[in-house]
């Protein structure tokens, strides 16, 4: 069965690019376009792996990997930050939490899809998650 | 008598009174002017001022009380003195409440007079140190305003450049996100239609797609570039220095430059010896001027052809040069290569990719933050040299240089910056077991694995051999952070496997942190804190015990076990070692066989009865064909022991692994 990810960013034309680019790689799609929608509809859809911008209205990706880190449930699903911001600020803290993963935008597909597949096997491997 | 003449006004009806206190005040140097009405004399304040005024309290025209208070309000300074006869001592102490300084009653044969003098005197002196008080005090209130005003004006500066300082730094953020977001979806689309996911395309649509992400690529990197220049000029980038072998570190960015130079079939030759000292740098750092200097190298020779990295060791330096075959630079542009948006002109129409124009100044920037120097040489149509020197890492004579430039960077820009310490609590006896060299370069495998760790601060380590302790200067960390940081070295120390040569050895990390301004405020303050705190942290020594007959041979082991940080207990035959038992309990006891009184097999068996001594462990210390242990009833495997003559480091060794054991035990 196609694996799920849900995509959370608010540019509407990246996330219908990213879109397009996972559907063609064979993952089946869902979107959100802030932090609150996107914790909504990972507890209904229950994605396999979550992508999430870092800067987006309401809700910010920073602020919802905390919030899904923090509950039961959604404490293991991987989770890819993007992020246009200057490397090495300070939200790369946010790497240090279990299974998060900061890519800089502007991102080269092919490497998008390599980490996206690393972290779901390792994620199925059940092993000692990613930090 | 005084330099000036002082003046006095007297305000007296009677003649005959008035001549006599003139004359009174004359010969002690006053100077006088008497007016027999108010009115009069009141008129002549107007011209001039006095130094005193004696004031007869009963006047014809005006009241002496009413003429006190006009004097009082025409110059509320005056030092007016109230004259009254006897019984109107009710009117003096109204006058007083006035204002008038003292009041003095008129005696019937003209003794007052004698007091005049010396009551006016003293008033005025009292009078003048009052005046000094009060202009002192007023000055020092002065003084103390315009502190306050030259304080909040620096306190406003400040904040302005403080909130100048984040809306760049907001501003830098902004433009970036702005900037590559749209950027991320160009690449993302453009790469879809590439990978024809949208459908088929045509030749002359791939090769415009592919100019298309050459173009945005490039864009990206502008935009890299000048967030970089612009975090350099603010003095936001820290480097986080450490030592770094320099073979290794050209070896990695030669082998991801491999691709672009095999493109242009260029060779790159690496020659670096292998036995270069290390160099004290920030790896990330250099490697991106590294990546710059042969990326440009290749743009800009056609192949075939060779780039050489060379590097060459100097007194206190190294000299790193990227050399090439490739079209050379015109005298004329060398000297401004290293400026800003100073295009490359080198004299070729290369199709490459183009600059940014920020490189090589982004190089050079990042180069002098290292305390180095970047240069080129160049012939037109030969090739060209880049070099660049670095500090070789001699870092234990600079040490304090480091913290202090770090105090001194943080007190400018009024930020904090922490130290820690982070030491091997088995520095000694890793060190008596293997040797400083093999244990100094278990601390270079440990200082890789904590670099990471402590990257997320930025920040040097500096590694000090001799003492078994990494100092790492972070800088605009506060206590909260270097603590964090600190934590999550013992977690990834903790958690990784070291090892010398092909043993694994057991690391165990102490750490203490310092920050200042908040811990301490001069670099000695910070270390000193940090090292209360290890020493805090000490585990209380092991106690050896050493039972031997032989003083000589006593003394020796004393020494040898105290050098590797035993608490040493020694005892010359068995009672006197069962006597200091009963009060000094100890982790281990080394037992000599052959002893007069009461020999090694007699003590070993009251040790093992005792049941304070009897799970202490027991090295027996035995000559050859010493042994008569199974005769004795002695299981081998119940008791450890040494045969003489022994190797020192054999003993030594017996002792830790007897000791390990007895802590395993006891967890």
């Amino acid at each position: 069965m196609a694996k799920r990810v849900l995509l959370v960013e608010d540019e509407p034309e990246l996330r219908r690019a990213i879109v397009v680019r996972l559907n063609a790689a064979g993952f089946q799609c869902e979107v959100a376009t802030n932090g609150k929608e996107g914790l909504e509809k990972v507890e209904h859809w229950h994605p396999d792996l979550v992508i999430a911008d870092l800067l987006m209205p309401e809700m910010g990706g920073c602020e919802m990997v905390q919030r899904l880190r923090a509950r039961h449930e959604t404490s293991r699903v991987p989770v890819i930050v993007l992020t246009a911001l200057p490397r090495q600020a300070k939200e790369e803290r946010i790497e240090d939490l279990p299974s998060v993963r900061l890519m800089h935008k502007p991102f080269d597909s092919a490497e998008l899809l390599v980490v996206i597949n690393d972290m779901l096997a390792k994620d199925s491997a059940g092993g000692p998650s990613d930090g | 008598m005084a330099a000036t003449p002082l003046w006095v006004l007297l305000f007296e009806d009677d003649e005959g009174q008035g001549i006599l206190t003139k004359e009174a005040l004359e010969q002690e140097g006053f100077l006088i002017d008497i007016y027999q009405t108010g009115r009069a004399g009141l008129d002549r304040l107007l011209q001039k001022d006095y130094h005193a005024y004696l004031i007869d309290m009963k006047l014809p025209d005006i009241q002496g009380v009413e003429i006190l208070r006009r004097i009082m309000t025409m110059k509320p300074d005056a030092m007016c003195i109230i004259v009254t006869g006897h019984g109107d001592e009710v009117a003096a102490v109204e006058a007083m409440k006035l204002g008038a300084y003292d009041y003095i009653v008129k005696s019937p044969y003209m003794g007052h007079l004698a007091a005049l003098p010396l009551v006016i005197r003293e008033g005025l002196e009292r009078r003048h140190l009052k005046d000094e008080r009060e202009q002192l005090q007023t000055e020092l209130w002065e003084h103390a305003r315009l502190l306050e005003e030259r304080n909040a004006e620096l306190r406003r500066a400040n904040e302005e450049l403080k909130r100048v300082d984040q809306m760049k730094s907001d501003l830098v953020s902004m433009v970036s996100h702005e900037l590559r977001t749209p950027l991320a979806t160009i690449k993302e689309f453009t790469a879809i239609l590439s990978d024809r996911i949208a459908g088929p395309l045509t030749q002359d649509q791939r090769e415009y797609l592919s100019i298309i992400t050459g173009n945005v690529d490039r864009l990206s990197r502008i935009i890299d570039d000048l967030l970089d220049m612009a975090k350099i000029e603010a003095g936001r980038v820290l480097l986080s220095r450490g030592f770094v072998e320099p073979l290794a570190m050209v070896d990695q960015v030669v082998q991801s430059m491999q691709p672009l130079a095999e493109g242009k079939q260029l060779t790159l030759d690496v020659k670096v010896p292998a036995g270069l000292p290390g160099v004290f740098a920030d790896s990330d750092k250099i490697a991106q001027v590294l990546t710059n200097l042969i990326g440009n190298a290749v743009k800009f020779t056609e192949g075939p052809g060779t780039i050489t990295i060379r590097a060459v060791e100097q007194p206190n330096e190294l000299e790193f040069h990227v050399e090439d075959t490739g079209v050379g630079i015109a005298p004329e542009d060398l000297p401004k290569l290293f400026e800003k948006f100073q295009q490359f002109r080198r004299m070729n129409k290369s199709t490459g990719a183009k600059g940014t124009g920020l490189g090589l100044a982004i190089c050079k920037r990042l180069i002098e933050l290292h305390g180095g120097r970047i240069w080129a040489t160049s012939t037109v149509a030969q090739g060209s040299i880049f070099s660049f020197t670095l500090p070789k890492y001699q870092v234990e004579e600079v040490f304090r240089e480091y913290i202090k430039t770090c105090i001194e960077q943080a007190k400018r820009k009024q930020t904090r910056c922490s130290i820690i310490v982070a030491a091997l609590s088995n520095f000694q006896e890793l060190k008596a077991l293997y040797g400083l060299e093999e244990t100094s370069r278990l601390f270079k495998q440990l200082e890789m694995a904590l670099r990471e760790t402590v990257r997320r601060g930025a920040g040097d380590i500096v590694v000090r051999w001799q003492r078994g302790e990494m100092v790492i200067i972070l800088a605009e960390v506060d206590r909260g952070g270097a603590q964090t940081i600190a934590e999550r070295m013992k977690h990834v120390v903790a958690e990784k496997p070291f090892h010398i040569g092909a043993q694994s050895v057991d690391v165990s990390l102490v750490t203490a942190t310092a920050t200042y301004p908040d811990e301490a405020r001069s670099e000695d303050e910070l270390l000193r804190a940090t090292e209360r705190q290890l020493h805090e942290q000490d585990k209380p020594k092991m106690r050896v015990m050493v039972i031997d007959d032989e003083p000589k041979i006593r003394q020796f082991l004393k020494d040898a076990l105290e050098l590797r940080e035993y608490d040493v207990l020694t005892a010359a035959s068995g009672p006197d070692a069962l006597e200091q038992l009963r009060s000094h309990p100890v982790d281990l006891i080394l037992l000599d066989l052959m002893m007069p009184v009461m020999d090694g097999y007699e003590v070993y068996h009251l040790l093992k009865e005792d049941p304070l001594t009897k799970d202490v462990p027991v090295i027996i210390v035995t000559a050859k064909g010493e042994r008569k242990d199974r005769q004795l009833g002695m299981e081998q495997a119940t008791y450890n022991y040494i045969s003489k003559p022994f190797q020192l480091e054999d003993l030594l060794a017996k002792v830790r692994e007897v000791l390990l054991q007895r802590q395993g035990v006891r967890r």
